[in-house]
């Protein structure tokens, strides 16, 4: 009898309308809405039982404000990471997690999967490319007019937002060979006249790009440097600038372990302070860079590594004699950031990720994004209208690295990922085409700060807000706490381990040579003072 | 093309503005060093070739033709011929365009020479220290003979990976040239001296393209 009452509860358990009525009640309380028993059915409890499902309903309840935080801790994390939002940052870093846990039913997780099982069938080996934005162009489009278009747009946007009084600049691009780049830009400071008016001058740097191919050419290589200035043309010629150069792999400034690296524009502040020069005297600060291709040999990746080798400091040759000098007999310095000095870092990395991907091509067109800028000076542009930053109140403003990276161009074709060291043809300053991979990573500015500033950066806070969906400042780990190297990697012990790896390796037959492996971790402080 | 509307170009503008304070001074005497060890390196090189093509016995030297038994196939018969000293046997492989599949095929092809006065030698394409190849042609080996004649037979062998022998299935061609295809160490030291002074050249042209800045 037993077995028949068995059947008939298992007959009822799997009639249509009974499986509907638990599908029912999973999804109920999946979606969160449930709100438990009735009210008679708690009344008909016993009161252990009562006990028992009251606990249990506090549990859940403790669990769900656990996860709510949790949910709440990490959205915030996201933000406070992130230096893109909106369709740019989702592109970026991946869609934002929401600030508040949503209720998930079933149906909305199943089209999530449904959707995410689609972009795997449509996108099997991972390379993401941007939707185009509504309105963009579907068709082949005439490159500069797009381009223009687009431009004319941010130009637009941009508009309100605007300091009264800006003054109109110039970014003055100009050809040297790497061998002798500083003496050229040196030398053009004092034929342009811009030497004896450092007034009129916002900042000098390299152009991060990496022009020409082949191995051998690394002296007469060409290299760009822009000028940045407000002023007009048939300025007197002066003398040219002087540009005392502070090595990045000497040990300048004190810095313990815990303590903040020092930028390489705190160093070059403490000289200028040091030597008395204010920003209406001061040229430009410049990152050194040095571009090398290296690797590549049989079995052997091959890279092509920017990195900031030092920083030069442009002023007229009149001032600071003598100074550099004693700073050099003085070393280890301080180098703290200088008080009533603005030192802004703006993380064009991430810009370029979604809009320039590629750093053997040029600028995508139609943009993907056309409310980012196309071009790190463009952005450079933008801080300084904004701002309205003073030619004479400018230390220096650059676009330029940060920390060493691999520039090759890398594109993905289907299941193939390829890099190559061979950018496409663009023109350069002297009007000759050749080969470029263009890369930077941070715009930098340093200027005296004052109230107008103040005002000027709660402008550039709103366009970043509302036109950029961005937050610049994010994500350039600008002045991070620096770390002993392990005890594996000090001394005689790390010497022998290091020894130990490459036998290793050599026995192996793996390896190959690590082109960041020798560059220190810090800037200017390495090693460390014990 | 696009060019970056936030930049003004003005060229190479320290050195060649009409106001520039400084200029770039050109050393003549590095492009013409450039010049010279570009010469010199290609003409050494070019030497090498010419002597390695100079010394190599043509196809219309051949003393003897024969046919180099297939891997597992039918023996060949022995080619026979007269003479005295140094012989070269050459191999043909015209038809055969993977440089690994020629490799091995030099590498896999084994010759026997018995001399009529009694003796006999053998040698192989893998052991030969460096093989010579002109065009189609590539060397198995070199023996020296005693005046009189012999009977040379050339069979291919298992060699490398089972997976590629199906490139020694074939019966191939063969010839013997008099004399041996080495040349002499100085073709060799010019090869080598001419790859160094191609490498010199390249810096020495940027170092005079580089040059240096001289006030005007």
């Amino acid at each position: 009898m037993a077995l028949f009452k068995t059947l008939k509860q298992v007959k009822q358990a799997m009639s249509p309308e009974a499986i509907k009525q638990g599908l029912e009640a999973s999804r109920t309380e999946l979606s969160g809405s449930s709100t438990g028993l009735t009210d008679e059915q708690l009344a008909a409890m016993a009161p252990e039982q009562r006990a028992a499902y009251d606990a249990a309903m506090e549990q859940t309840a403790r669990g769900q404000a656990e996860a709510a935080t949790a949910h709440r801790e990490h959205a915030d994390r996201e933000h406070a990471r992130r230096a893109l939002y909106g369709p740019a940052g989702d592109h970026v870093y991946g869609p934002l997690p929401s600030a508040m846990p949503q209720a998930v039913s079933v149906e909305d997780t199943m089209a999530v999967t449904k959707e995410q099982f689609k972009d795997v069938l449509r996108n099997p080996f991972g390379s993401r490319k941007p939707t185009p934005p509504p309105g963009a162009p579907t068709g082949a489009v005439d490159r500069d007019e797009q381009a223009a278009a687009e431009r004319a747009a941010r130009t637009a946007a941009r508009e309100p937002y605007l300091a009264p009084d800006r003054p109109e600049l110039e970014f003055s691009r100009m050809a040297t060979r790497s061998k002798t780049q500083v003496e050229e830009v040196a030398a053009y400071l004092g034929s342009s006249g811009l030497s004896g008016r450092a007034d009129l001058v916002l900042g000098v740097y390299r152009v991060p790009d990496h022009i020409g191919s082949g191995v051998l050419r690394s002296g007469s290589r060409v290299v760009e440097w822009d000028v940045v200035h407000a002023a007009a043309p048939g300025l007197p010629a002066a003398a040219p600038a002087a540009a005392p150069f502070f090595d990045a792999e000497e040990r300048w400034v004190r810095r313990r372990d815990g303590e903040r690296a020092p930028l390489d524009e705190d160093l070059a502040l403490a000289y200028l302070v040091r030597a008395g020069i204010g920003p209406e005297q001061c040229l430009g600060i410049a990152r050194t860079l040095q571009i090398t291709n290296r690797g590549g040999g049989e079995g052997d990746s091959s890279y092509t590594v920017s990195q900031v080798t030092g920083v030069n400091v442009f002023h007229p040759a009149a001032l600071g004699s003598g100074v550099f000098k004693h700073l050099r007999g003085e070393r280890p310095l301080s180098a703290e950031p200088v008080a009533g000095v603005r030192v802004e870092v703006l993380n064009w990395r991430v810009i370029a990720r979604a809009v320039h991907p590629e750093t053997h091509r040029r600028y995508v067109v139609p943009s993907p994004f056309p409310y980012l800028p196309s071009t790190p000076q463009e952005l450079l542009r933008a801080y300084l209208g904004i701002v309205g930053i003073r030619p004479e109140d400018s230390y220096g403003v650059q676009v330029t690295e940060d920390k060493p990276w691999d520039i090759q161009g890398v594109s993905q074709k289907g299941p193939m990922t390829i890099s190559t060291n061979r950018g496409d043809e663009q023109p350069c300053a002297d009007g000759e085409l050749r080969r470029r991979l263009t890369a930077s990573s941070r715009v930098v500015l340093v200027y005296r700060d004052g109230p107008e500033y103040v005002e000027g950066r709660a402008r550039w806070s709103a366009y970043e807000r509302d036109v950029l969906q961005a937050a610049l400042s994010h994500g350039t780990n600008t002045r991070p706490a620096v770390e002993r190297p392990s005890f594996l990697d000090r001394g005689v012990v790390g010497r022998l381990y290091r020894g130990a790896e490459h036998v290793s390796d050599f026995v192996e037959g793996v390896g190959g040579t690590d082109p960041f492996e020798k560059i220190p971790p810090y800037r200017y402080c390495w090693p460390l003072e014990e | 093309m696009t060019g970056d509307p936030d930049v003004t170009p003005i060229g190479f503008a320290a050195t060649d503005a009409p106001g520039a304070l400084v200029r770039r001074r050109r050393n003549p005497l590095w492009l013409v060093l450039a010049i010279l060890f570009g010469g010199a390196g290609a003409a050494a090189i070019a030497w090498f070739i010419l002597a390695q093509l100079d010394n190599a016995a043509g196809r219309e030297d051949a003393v003897a033709n024969g046919r180099v038994a297939a891997l597992r196939g039918a023996p060949t018969p022995a080619v026979r011929f007269t003479g005295q000293g140094d012989y070269t046997v050459w191999l043909e492989l015209d038809g055969v365009r993977l440089s690994n599949n020629r490799e091995l095929i030099v590498a896999a092809t084994n010759c026997a020479a018995a001399f009529e006065r009694g003796g006999s030698t053998r040698f192989r394409g893998a052991r030969q220290g460096a093989s010579v190849t002109i065009g189609d042609r590539s060397t198995v080996g070199t023996f020296s003979m005693p005046a009189g004649a012999v009977a040379l037979t050339c069979s291919q062998q298992p060699f490398g990976r089972r997976g590629r022998q199906r490139a020694l299935t074939a019966e191939r061609t063969f010839f013997v040239t008099p004399g041996d295809p080495g040349i002499g160490w100085q073709p060799w030291v010019g090869l080598f001296g001419g790859i160094g002074l191609l490498i010199l050249a390249a810096p020495a042209f940027g170092r005079y393209r580089t040059g240096y800045l001289r006030p005007r």
